[in-house]
């Protein structure tokens, strides 16, 4: 017997993956290779860019088996030196498209490698830190090129790269190659020849970059960047089975964060071929070795199609490309690249069915099906297919991919074994249909399933009278798995009809979120990355463009109406044409941030799949498909379907060639190129920010900063602002606030010093004075802050008659043409305000400060709209004259700073400094002389420096303003006293001087003034000889108040007679002389002599005993009130030896008094009585004078 | 300075704190006083503080002074702090003070009283700073702290009439009795804490007030005190004082012969919350 296999020979390719390092020298391996599609553009993209200018960086992300490695060796082979190798991958490639051939020669020629071939570093990589990786691919190119490591004659990094490898290689600590040396590696490969790196099996660099610390991704930036940026050939491609990120998925923010970074310098390629690709490659691997079968296979082919056709599959309905797949059944050759993509391992697992030895497979079924002379073609069906992947599992098939929908699917038909061939044939092939594709022509349809089996009708009948399958009429489709009474179609048709009317932006707006598109090259090429917000809007929409201080750099519209009428500007938005630039370009006639506008060819698609979605999504929330479980699935596949056909009708109705694309302005709009990808947002940003300063420092250059940015960037402005004139502002180390610094303020040349070796200060871009030389003076020229600057100083110079907002300034530097990224605006504007510190006056909730310091940066930086700035020049004339005479007076130092010879910020600032400390005391009191009050209040009520200093303060001295005015001193003479020396307004800068002194020292003269007072009250002359003997007197005074006043008078820990005093006088009007109104120093004045006058008493009294017999008493304060009011106060005391015997003498007489006048109590009263009239009774006075035991107090105020 | 060993003592403004600082002046004379502005203590502390200068003779480190409440504020652009959220104490006071005392070693001087062993200060958790309580070392108590004050002629902060804690004149921690009696006290600032519930900082901003309503949590509405705005409180003025004067009739009758201080201290009112500011109260 004929079977298949005889005439059939089934290729093997795919059969086991390669391997780069292994397969590398040999032929064999590209022997049955096929030049998908995906592969070629790959090398197509290495070509390029090797006939380009520059080198380049590639991601290649693909699924396991899809022939990665294999593009690998490919590469490899077609770089590689003239040999069969070579030859055969050229081949290949013409195979594929001739033109890739001849780029490929000619690139080589361009690098004069034809003859050598470029260095290829190819290597599979370990979990293991890139630059180990990167290490053993270089060091293999190199081996490849020269047979070892050649001497440093040839290859220059010899040594370096010996060394390397030795250390790397020690059995004993290995250690890694630094990011520098291998960039010097690869730099020192480039120069001689270019260098291709394919990194295979890259995923495990990136699990090992996820587990630790290390400087991979500044590596594989610095080589992608050694590519793009500076012409050298260096072509970077990885290759990886899932994205960085889904590598990373477990590494912190900040990992993640950096190597999304370095995934933003390669482009990123998805490596999955199509299914008619696929249908390709399994043409290639189905080959009929006998000829005379031709004409049976043909015209097999045509009747499929044919039937194919009817069924409405569009997918494979040429005759030939059935043939080709030949013995493989249509419906199986159509499902077959879906079902090896969602449950296999691609490729491969497509290769291991067509050519694998385990039952099952192509190969070994083609053994078993008999070939006749005639009659109909044998064929394998679908239901090989589904045995092969459900029932047995075949090698590769994966059960990740399995949904539950593979389960449900699996179980039914598991439960419905045992039947007969064509139900088996009929359900198997529902099966799998239901498995890859529930709508769309590629379905379970009757018409479908008649190309399985003529007779599908009947068999269908059966199996679904047996609830085997049902039939949903709706869909025109069979299922194996449940079916549901909710009618999804009518309820979807019903949803239809409600969003009829909404127009399709609003619709759009609703199902579809547009994520922000970055200007690629633009951003690429200037340092920054330029986000585009985007939205949907229809062609007649009137449209306010983004605030200034949006995060978006511009949007993107998506127009969704064709009418061939852009929207238009608000008239807001246009400039009122004031700002003029010298650049020829027409974007400074816009003041906002670029609009632009995406209007599509054709909308239809879009339309329809958008309103599907839309309808789809009311469905589901409809309240039967919410409690209908089959219901609810299966609107949610629809809806999945419904989603990836939106997806695709957006990426073809707005790619970028389908698309006329406008930058909108006050007219017709500027028409941009279409291009590649984003490439109409990139010449929009060119257009609208040709002046943006490049600051190449990603944590600054953006947006919004992270919390480790924000932080950075606080410790720079504080340096600045504090450290301005050292060197690299006195930063210490390489952390991320002096890369800043060096990003914005050194390289732009704004931070630098006034002279060789002298002290650092900000200014207009500029090199050293010293080093003009040409590095530095590019360096500034690219870094381009020049323009910004510029722009800055002549908003500054504008600010002379009315303060500027600080916002305003930061809405400008963020607007076209300047475009600087919010990050920096703070750090550029705060150099500027720096630079300027002698004639900008800064005001916070409009009041006049002393200059910048940390802490008011910290709130400018949060809320700029809260700070002014002024502008004052340095001032001629008279005015000069007087500034002057104050700065000398003030002994301010010229010579500060930047600061020229005495302005009026900087004598502004001295008084202000000085008086800003003022006592709450001085503040109100009255005890001041006239001009001192008059002083203080001109300083109080002033808000503007120049207002202060030659109007108010004048007027308050009796002193003519001084006029602005260019004549020097003229009216200035008639106010000049006789004896002012120095100059016309030295009476003025006297007087003034006089006052400040006054303000700031009288409330401390005003201590010494009682200190006086109570030093000579107490008839002494030092503090020592009141408060020595206080300290005796301590425990003999009970009375509280007259207590903490000897105590005070006894305290001596004060440095001088001031502290001393001030505390005592603290006592006295229970508050801080600072905090005294004038009431509390009348009081005061009042108390003292009363109190000292008793404590003179007390003191007396002390003597005395003590002269007496030197014993202790003890003293007690007594107070009596008469009838009027009016309060007499007595110290009295009894001295502790008299003490028993007077109480004896006391408890007779109460005894005695008692029984005259009834009780106890009674008597007590008395006795009180009487004695305080007569010891307190004014009458009394004159007799407690010469008593020593007494001593009257009396408190003024109470 | 001889000795490497730094001596401090924290001021907050309150009684104890004073009497410790007065207690020690004599015996530690190496002793650096500081206190914790935020800016918004009220008057009274200020003054109390100056009179506290005075009489002690050396001045009182003021701490953080660059950066108080309002400027937080601004930073944080009206986000506003709460029990939840106490950035104010942690900006305000524990790290400027732990800046302050640096790395060095230290000898903190805590004034919890003798009576109040149990009681927490901030008691810091840096290791080179080691806490001493000398009024419990010394069996100081409540009384022992008034004759200290008495005789120093310093007398008490004048807001002990009407509040019973110093801090920042919107503590949330405060009583709702003394939010009447901020009004009552301080109109001005009373407003200002209305304004500042609704984000906005009064005389702010170039032209006017600062309105922060549109960033720090939109849309939702803070209040200092629970459940109700200040506008609100303070139309319950009434009710308030009625149910307070309750309160202190309660707290008198449980505990007799108490001086009026810790009778204030003592009354709660149902709807208050008993927290406070450890940092800040002492
Ligand atoms: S007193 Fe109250 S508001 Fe002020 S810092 Fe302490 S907890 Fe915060």
């Amino acid at each position: 017997m004929t079977t298949l296999a005889d005439v059939l020979s089934v290729r093997r390719q795919f059969a086991r993956s390669a391997s780069l390092e292994r397969d590398a020298e040999n032929v064999e391996p590209l022997d049955g290779y096929v030049v998908t599609a995906r592969a070629l553009d790959v090398v197509e993209r290495v070509t390029a860019a090797a006939l380009g200018p520059a080198g380049g960086a590639w991601s290649i992300t693909g699924p396991y088996g899809s022939g990665k490695s294999s593009l690998g060796l490919l590469l490899d082979a077609a770089f590689g030196p003239p040999g069969v190798a070579r030859e055969r991958a050229l081949a290949k490639l013409a195979d594929a498209a001739p033109a890739a051939k001849d780029d490929v020669l000619r690139a080589l020629s361009r690098h004069q490698s034809r003859s050598a071939g470029i260095f290829r570093a190819l290597v599979t990589a370990d979990r293991e830190p890139v630059a180990r990786t990167v290490l053993r691919g270089l060091h293999r190119a190199v081996v490849r090129r020269y047979g070892r490591v050649p001497g440093s004659a040839e290859f220059a990094a010899s040594s370096l790269l010996k060394l390397a490898q030795r250390r790397a290689s020690r059995a004993k600590d290995p250690v890694d190659p630094s990011v520098s040396e291998l960039v010097e590696i690869a730099h020192c490969i480039a120069s001689q020849s270019p260098l291709l790196i394919v990194i295979d099996e890259f995923g495990k660099n990136l699990e090992a970059a996820g587990d630790d610390e290390s400087s991979d991704t500044y590596l594989l930036q610095r080589l992608a960047e050694a590519g793009q940026g500076t012409g050298l050939p260096i072509f970077v491609v990885t290759l990886q089975h899932l994205s960085f990120e889904e590598y990373l998925a477990n590494a912190d923010d900040r990992r993640r964060r950096d190597w999304a970074k370095v995934q933003g310098r390669f482009v990123d390629v998805a490596f999955t071929e199509s299914a008619a690709q696929t249908r390709a490659l399994i043409a290639e691997a189905l080959q009929v070795d006998d000829d005379r079968l031709r004409g049976r296979i043909d015209a097999w082919a045509v009747t499929h199609a044919e039937s194919l056709a009817a069924a409405g599959v569009s997918d494979l309905s040429e005759p030939d490309k059935i043939a080709a797949c030949w013995p493989l059944h249509p419906i199986a050759a159509l499902v077959l690249p879906e079902l090896c993509n969602r449950f296999g391992q691609h490729e491969r697992t497509l290769f291991s069915f067509l050519a694998g030895s385990e039952s099952g497979t192509v190969a070994s079924l083609a053994a078993d099906i008999a070939l006749n002379g005639e009659g109909e073609l044998p064929s394998i069906g679908p239901e090989a297919v589904y045995d092969y992947f459900m029932d047995t599992g075949g090698a590769g098939v994966s059960t990740v991919g399995r949904s539950g929908r593979w389960t449900e699917i699996a179980g039914r038909l598991r439960d419905a074994h045992g039947l007969p061939g064509e139900e088996s044939r009929v359900i198997k092939s529902v099966a799998l249909l239901n498995l890859v594709a529930t709508s769309g022509a590629t379905r379970a349809s009757a018409s479908v399933l008649r190309l399985v089996d003529p007779a599908s009708k009947e068999t269908l009948a059966g199996l679904e009278h047996r609830g085997l399958l049902t039939y949903r009429a709706f869909a025109d489709e069979y299922r194996v798995w449940h079916g549901t009474d909710v009618n999804v179609t009518e309820l979807t048709a019903a949803a239809h009809d409600r969003i009829a009317d909404q127009p399709l932006h609003q619709v759009l707006g609703a199902v579809y979120a547009v994520e922000p598109i970055v200007a690629a090259r633009h951003s690429a090429q200037n340092d920054v990355v330029r986000l585009f917000r985007c939205r949907f809007v229809h062609g007649d929409e009137m449209i306010d463009p983004l605030a200034a201080l949006d995060a978006a750099d511009g949007e993107l519209l998506l127009v969704t109406s064709t009418e061939g009428r852009f929207p238009t500007l608000s008239d807001e938005a246009i400039r009122s044409g004031t700002h003029q630039r010298s650049a020829p370009h027409r974007l400074w006639r816009l003041r906002s941030k670029p609009v632009v506008a995406a209007m599509p060819d054709e909308v239809a698609d879009l339309d329809r799949a958008a309103r599907e979605v839309a309808a789809l999504n009311d469905v589901l929330s409809a309240p039967q498909v919410e409690n209908d479980w089959v219901a609810r699935r299966e609107v949610g596949e629809r809806l999945a379907l419904a989603r990836s056909q939106l997806e695709a009708a957006m990426s073809s109705t707005y790619s970028t060639a389908n698309c006329s694309w406008t930058l909108l302005d006050q007219s017709a709009g500027i028409p941009l190129q279409p291009g590649r990808g984003s490439a109409p947002l990139s010449e929009a940003a060119d257009l609208a920010y040709p002046d943006a300063p490049r600051v190449p420092n990603e944590m600054l250059n953006r947006s919004e900063l992270t919390s480790q940015g924000a932080k950075a960037r606080r410790l720079l402005l504080e340096a600045m602002i504090e450290c301005g004139s050292e060197f690299r502002l006195d930063l210490k180390g390489y952390g991320p606030e002096m890369a800043m610094y060096e990003a914005a303020l050194r390289y732009s040349g704004v931070h630098r010093p006034r002279r060789a070796g002298g002290e650092f200060v900000f200014g207009r871009p500029r090199a050293r004075k010293d080093r003009v030389s040409s590095e530095a003076s590019e360096q500034i020229e690219h870094v381009r802050l020049t323009h910004v600057w510029g722009a800055i100083e002549s908003a500054f110079d504008a600010a002379k008659s009315s303060r500027l907002n600080i916002r305003d300034l930061y809405v400008m530097l963020a607007s076209p043409p300047y475009g600087v990224k919010a990050g920096v605006i703070p750090v550029i504007v705060t150099a500027a305000l720096l630079a300027r510190a002698d004639r900008i006056a800064i005001y916070e909730h409009g009041t006049f400060q002393l200059g910048l310091s940390p802490e008011l940066s910290e709130r400018m930086v949060r809320n700029p709209g809260h700070f002014e700035v002024k502008h004052f020049a340095n001032v001629s004339g008279s005015r000069k004259a007087a500034v002057d005479a104050l700065a000398a007076g003030f002994g301010i130092d010229p010579g500060v700073g930047n600061s020229r010879v005495g302005n009026v910020l900087s004598v502004t600032r001295h008084i202000a400094a000085r008086t800003r400390r003022l006592e709450n005391w001085t503040r109100c009191t009255s005890h001041l002389s006239d001009r001192a009050l008059a002083v203080r209040d001109a300083l109080t009520e002033a808000t503007e420096p120049d207002v202060l200093l030659f109007e108010s303060l004048p007027a308050a001295l009796g002193h003519t303003p001084i006029a602005a005015t260019a004549v020097r001193a003229r009216d200035g003479v008639s106010t000049l006293r006789s004896g002012g020396g120095g100059g016309p307004y030295s009476a003025f800068a006297d007087d003034l001087s006089l006052s400040l002194d006054e303000l700031t020292g009288r409330c401390r003269e005003l201590v010494l003034e009682l200190c006086a007072e109570l030093l000579s009250a107490a008839g002494e002359r030092a503090r020592v000889a009141v408060s020595g003997p206080a300290v005796g007197l301590i425990d003999e005074v009970l009375d509280p108040q007259m207590r903490s006043f000897v105590l005070a008078l006894s305290n001596d820990v004060y440095e001088d007679d001031h502290d001393w005093m001030a505390s005592i006088a603290t006592v006295l009007a229970g508050k801080a002389p600072s905090e005294w109104t004038d009431r509390d120093l009348a009081a005061v004045r009042a108390r003292l002599p009363q109190r000292l006058a008793a404590f003179n008493r007390l003191r007396a009294l002390h003597a005395e005993r003590r002269a007496a017999d030197g014993l202790p008493f003890e003293a007690l304060r007594v107070a009596v009130t008469d009838p009027s009011g009016a309060e007499e106060a007595r110290l009295v005391g009894v001295a502790h030896e008299e003490r028993s015997a007077v109480e004896s003498a006391v408890d007779d007489l109460l005894a005695k008094i008692a029984e005259a006048v009834g009780s106890p109590q009674r008597a007590h009263n008395a006795v009180m009585a009487i004695l305080a009239e007569r010891l307190l009774a004014p009458s009394g006075a004159a007799h407690a004078e010469t008593d020593p035991l007494s001593a009257k107090i009396a408190d003024g105020v109470r | 300075m001889t000795s490497s060993v730094r001596h401090i003592c924290g001021i907050s403004g309150g009684k104890d704190s004073s009497a410790l600082a007065l207690y020690l002046r004599d015996r530690v004379p190496e002793m650096e006083y500081f206190f914790c502005d935020t800016g918004a203590e009220l008057p009274e502390t200020y003054e109390f503080l100056t009179r506290l200068e005075v009489i002690l003779g050396k001045p009182i480190v003021r701490l953080n002074s660059e950066r108080g409440f309002d400027h937080w504020f601004e930073v944080f652009r009206g986000a506003l702090p709460s029990p939840q959220m106490r950035w104010c104490t942690k900006v305000m006071k524990i790290k400027p003070i732990e800046a302050w005392i640096g790395d060095k070693p230290a000898i903190s001087y805590v004034a919890i009283r003798a009576d109040e062993a149990n009681r927490k200060g901030y008691i810091s958790t840096k290791p080179n700073i080691e806490s001493r309580f000398p009024f419990v070392e010394d069996g100081v108590d409540h009384e022992g702290v008034m004759k200290i004050l008495d005789d120093a002629g310093i007398g008490l902060p004048a807001y002990y009439d009407w509040r019973t804690r110093s801090g920042c004149y919107f503590c949330f921690y405060q009583r709702k009795a003394e939010w009447i009696g901020l009004a009552d006290r301080h109109p001005e600032l009373f407003e200002r804490a209305v304004a500042i519930e609704q984000k906005v900082l009064l005389d702010a901003g170039v032209d006017g007030n600062a309105d922060f309503g549109d960033r720090a949590m939109a849309g939702r509405q803070y209040t200092w005190s629970g459940g109700e705005t200040l506008v609100q409180l303070r139309d319950r003025r009434t009710e308030i004082l009625d149910r307070h004067a309750d309160a202190l009739a309660r707290a008198k009758t449980a505990r007799r012969n108490i001086p009026l201080i810790e009778v204030l201290a003592d009354a709660f009112d149902d709807d208050d919350s008993a927290e406070q500011c450890t940092v800040c109260a002492l």
